[in-house]
């Protein structure tokens, strides 16, 4: 019966159900209630309102507000470097780069401590044309629209695209140094190079510090692909220079092993690269290259 | 469509660095040399070495990276993957492009060493006809684990540098890989570097059919069109 006082309330029923309905609430007080309760809904909803439901005019005027009053002020100043900040770059770090990063570097120490009889000076020659190349492509996937899926939400938050950029790349390049420093500090333990420690880290830290910063100014202009090809291409005649090959091609070699060696005009060029990459990241999103098609 | 229109288009998809690299290699190898004769070294000898450098060390790098960057980096991925014709089949027309490409510069640089009596200065070479193998087996080699490279990572960045550090490697360690049999054959530089002398067909021959192999598993991967979709690795 209880599921006909709906009906009821709302006056749908046919004579014969009606009669039925009303003989029972007779007698019955629980549905002589129930039905009340019905009753004072139906009579709700079939009232008419006072008066009309905010329309329009209501979204005109907040819209209204909205143009002419200034955005709150963010809660502390934007340029501010937190804690909580490094730690949120630290989790978008992608694992699969770093751990290969670490993969390569083991390979690179393994090379240097199974070579027996190497001549003095080979195992910071292998750390040195490793360790920037892995700086190099890590450092290549910090920024920009092509690797990051937020860039254009981190663009739109009070935090600076610099002070973006320079914690990430702070994160993976203190990654990769770390890496080196463990590197070198392996080679050494295991005796496969007598120089010692500091010989070891002055043979890659010029060189890795380099590539990287060209690496960001590169990714900052053009895009991460350019960044990487120009890397590689740069390296791989690096590697051609010190081959057996040109061996006896001095003057080629003389120049690259100036070019990508630790001393103070490698340092400065480092500084001034770096410094043009968080100039030109305040500037602007990279120069987007990707098309279905190339005109040629 | 038609079939030439159709690699008319992949061509000019593949982009002016991928038309510019193979030539540009080859010059500035060339270049090395003029600057190198520039010290008063032999001329005509250095031009000679570092052409077969080009061929068997520029020009395969060139085709590996090429061939790493061939997936990952559609902007019409998805759109392909909705038509008749399967993606990895476009991806292999795109690998032939790149290689093709990468030959064609090859043989250019052949012939020049042809008419210049290259091939009998450098006996290690096994003459014009059997030396096609100095550049072909590296280059098959390195695109072959470009394009599985690129099928395993989908994106350019990873698959590129695994390219670019094999082939450092085995520049690095010349003297450290002449100490087995096995990576003899799977050395990249035998003609440039130097090998055991009867090592050296049996070394073009495993590279070409190491490369069919490491090709066949990118094929297969890259039937996994879901895989495709869900970017990069990582």
């Amino acid at each position: 019966m209880r599921e006909l006082l709906v009906e009821y309330a709302a006056g749908t029923l046919d004579p014969a159900q009606r009669g039925e309905v009303e003989a029972h609430l007779a007698a019955c007080a629980d549905c002589s209630a129930e039905l009340a309760g019905w009753a004072g809904l139906a009579a709700a909803a079939t009232r008419e309102p006072a008066e009309p439901p905010p329309g329009p005019e209501l979204v005109y005027r907040v819209m209204v507000r909205s143009a002419l009053s200034e955005p709150a002020p963010a809660d502390r100043p934007p340029t501010r470097l937190s804690l909580a900040l490094v730690v949120a770059e630290a989790r978008l770090l992608r694992l699969p780069v770093l751990v290969a990063s670490a993969l390569v570097m083991a390979l690179a120490v393994a090379m240097v401590a199974t070579r027996t009889a190497a001549a003095d000076g080979w195992a910071g020659d292998v750390l040195a044309m490793v360790a920037p190349v892995v700086a190099a492509i890590g450092i290549s996937g910090v920024y920009g629209p092509q690797r990051d899926p937020a860039f254009e939400v981190v663009a739109a938050t009070p935090t600076t695209v610099r002070l973006i950029l320079l914690v990430r790349i702070a994160l993976v390049f203190g990654y990769d140094l770390a890496l080196a420093l463990a590197a070198s500090g392996a080679v050494t333990v295991a005796g496969a190079d007598a120089a010692g420690i500091p010989a070891l880290v002055v043979a890659w830290l010029g060189p890795m510090a380099l590539l990287s910063a060209l690496c960001v100014l590169l990714v900052v202009w053009v895009g991460p692909d350019i960044a990487i090809g120009v890397a590689l291409a740069l390296w791989s005649l690096r590697v051609l220079a010190g081959s057996s090959v040109f061996a006896d091609v001095t003057g080629l070699v003389d120049f690259f092993r100036a070019v990508w060696s630790t001393n103070p005009a490698t340092g400065s060029a480092t500084a001034a690269l770096l410094l043009t990459a968080v100039v030109l990241a305040g500037r602007g999103e990279p120069v987007r290259h990707v098309r279905a098609t190339h005109p040629v | 469509m038609r079939p030439l229109l159709l690699w008319r288009y992949e061509v000019r998809r593949a982009g002016w660095a991928a038309v510019l690299a193979p030539p540009l290699v080859a010059a500035i190898v060339v270049l090395l040399a003029v600057v190198d004769a520039a010290d008063g070294a032999d001329q005509r000898g250095t031009v000679i070495r570092n052409l077969f450098a080009a061929l068997e060390m520029g020009l395969p790098l060139v085709a590996g990276i090429g061939a790493a960057s061939l997936v990952g980096r559609d902007p019409a991925a998805e759109l392909q993957l909705t038509v008749p014709t399967p993606y990895r089949a476009t991806l292999l027309r795109r690998l032939a492009v790149v290689v093709g490409w990468t030959a064609l510069v090859a043989l250019l640089i052949a012939a020049v060493l042809l008419v210049i009596d290259g091939w009998a200065d450098r006996p290690q070479a096994h003459g014009a006809v059997v030396g096609q193998l100095v550049w072909l087996a590296p280059t098959l080699w390195l695109a072959a684990v470009g394009f599985l490279a690129g099928a395993v990572f989908r994106g350019p960045a990873a698959a590129g540098g695994l390219v670019a550090v094999l082939w450092m490697i085995e520049q690095i360690l010349t003297e450290a890989v002449q100490q087995h049999q096995w990576s003899r054959l799977l050395y990249l530089f035998a003609t440039s570097q130097g090998t055991v002398p009867a090592d050296w067909t049996g070394n073009r021959l495993t590279l070409v059919a190491t490369a069919i192999v490491l090709g066949i598993a990118a094929w297969l991967l890259l039937g996994g069109t879901e895989r495709l979709v869900r970017g990069e690795a990582g």
